[in-house]
């Protein structure tokens, strides 16, 4: 016991290193596995405050822009409401209806934090728990998606965004509908890959990508990006496809995160089938 | 008194690193593959005296605090304790221990350009290749790492010189921050 405790204080220097480094590594692995952020969780408040600063000073840099983009979508809003449309009343119909469930509830936010640079990319948001958000929720933007909600704290949540290793997309062609899913290779943020789609498929440069609805974040029919580039390699059944993001991922402000009303129901549905087959 | 003026300068240093490499570094997007790391440099900058089980400490504890603005848990902090594990032996293998003057610092005021650039470059480059490789943690992702970290290093080896000539360099501001 005593030549031990001789061995580790003579080493001590290699020991700290070790406990150090194994501390570390613990918690890179505990954050990967379990998809707990801890550490950003109690830390939030203090971060997010710092970048809010920030962020209210670069912000305004990009006023004019924004400006532009958010009267855009008010333009393309507008065109959607009851007032655009020219009514012809030849007979009066009442009904109840019950044909169309609300079933998606967007809350607007903004990015506080946000890169494009490192291979995993997570923003932060600065609405939380108190404004309504919860963890595995959507978060889209005007001009494509943005990412996944991963981790809320009280007002502030942290985004998994597009530009991430584990971020895949559910997604299809929205011409012919044939679906397969969005990743980011790396590198160039304005660059993603579209994987799985069969090679009988007809698929040109320059068509519109958007979600499928399969999965339960998205709804369906939004916007992720044009094809870039179409690559049949010999002897594969799948394409390789090159994909243009639709948002600029490096001046990303205004979000709005999506939660889907229906996806307790969606997943009970799921469970309860994995449950009779088990 | 002289000592004290000293540990104020070092956590102002901390302070100035850390967010310079949060706020400003992290968000700089020349291309995928320029992602300076500066803070490394205050790692560097530890006077030669201090204790390398200190350094260890101080060194986890900045990797950490640049994990906070960087959403990396653990990462920076992997990475720069073991810059902080090696530091000693490169320093012993650089210099001759006579050579070093009591309370001398690695900066080219004490040490010269040609001492700096050989310790920071070397330093450099094994952190930002470990960095870089937890993070991307695939190796069908090899060369587009590889090419990353040495890009990376390229631009903060350049920073680093260039921080060293301005403030450390003993011309014009003498000792003013060393």
């Amino acid at each position: 016991m005593r030549n031990l405790i001789l061995f580790l204080w003579r080493n001590n220097f290699f020991f700290l290193f070790l406990l150090l480094e194994v501390l570390a590594v613990y918690i890179i692995v505990q954050e990967n596995y379990y998809h707990k952020n801890v550490f950003i969780h109690s830390s939030s408040q203090i971060t997010g405050k710092i970048y809010e600063i920030t962020d209210d000073i670069t912000g305004y840099f990009k006023l004019k822009k924004t400006n532009t983009e958010l009267a855009e979508e008010n333009a393309r809003l507008r065109n959607h409401s009851d007032y655009a449309f020219m009514k012809t009343p030849l007979k009066t119909i009442r009904h109840k209806d019950t044909l169309y469930h609300k079933y998606m509830e967007f809350i607007p936010a903004r990015v506080i934090s946000s890169s494009v640079s490192r291979r995993n990319n997570n923003w932060m948001i600065n609405k939380g728990k108190n404004q309504g958000i919860e963890k595995n929720t959507g978060v889209i933007s005007s001009n494509g998606v943005i990412g996944i909600i991963v981790e809320v704290s009280a007002n502030y949540s942290l985004v998994q965004s597009v530009l991430h290793k584990q971020t895949t997309l559910s997604a299809m062609l929205k011409k012919n509908k044939q679906k397969g899913f969005v990743t980011w290779p790396g590198v160039n943020y304005r660059k993603g890959e579209l994987n799985d789609i069969p090679s009988h498929v007809n698929v040109q440069e320059g068509d519109t990508i958007v979600t499928s609805g399969n999965s339960l974040l998205f709804p369906e029919n939004i916007l992720i990006g044009t094809v870039l580039d179409v690559v049949l390699e010999q002897g594969k059944s799948f394409y390789n496809i090159d994909i243009k993001f639709s948002e600029d991922y490096n001046n990303s402000e205004y979000v709005y995160v999506v939660t889907n009303l229906m996806k307790g129901e969606q997943q009970d549905l799921l469970e309860r089938r994995d449950d009779e087959v088990e | 008194m002289m000592k004290w003026n000293n540990t104020i300068i070092y956590i102002f240093r901390f302070i100035i690193f850390v967010l310079i490499q949060g706020l400003v570094l992290n968000h700089m997007n020349i291309s995928g593959y320029l992602n300076p790391l500066l803070y490394v440099m205050f790692i560097l900058l530890l006077p030669f005296n201090l204790a390398k089980q200190w350094v260890l400490i101080l060194a986890f504890v900045t990797g950490y605090a640049v994990d906070l603005f960087s959403g990396t848990p653990g990462m920076h902090a992997a990475a720069l304790v073991l810059i902080a594990f090696l530091r000693p032996f490169l320093i012993d293998a650089l210099t001759r221990q006579d050579d070093l003057e009591a309370g001398a610092s690695p900066t080219i005021q004490d040490m010269g350009f040609r001492w700096v650039f050989t310790y920071s470059a070397i330093l450099v480059v094994v952190h930002h290749t470990v960095f870089f490789f937890i993070e991307s943690f695939r190796i069908s992702e090899f060369f587009q790492t590889i090419t990353r970290s040495l890009l990376s290093s390229l631009m903060t080896i350049v920073l680093i010189m260039l921080i060293q000539f301005l403030f450390f360099s003993g011309s014009g501001s003498k000792r003013k921050f060393t």
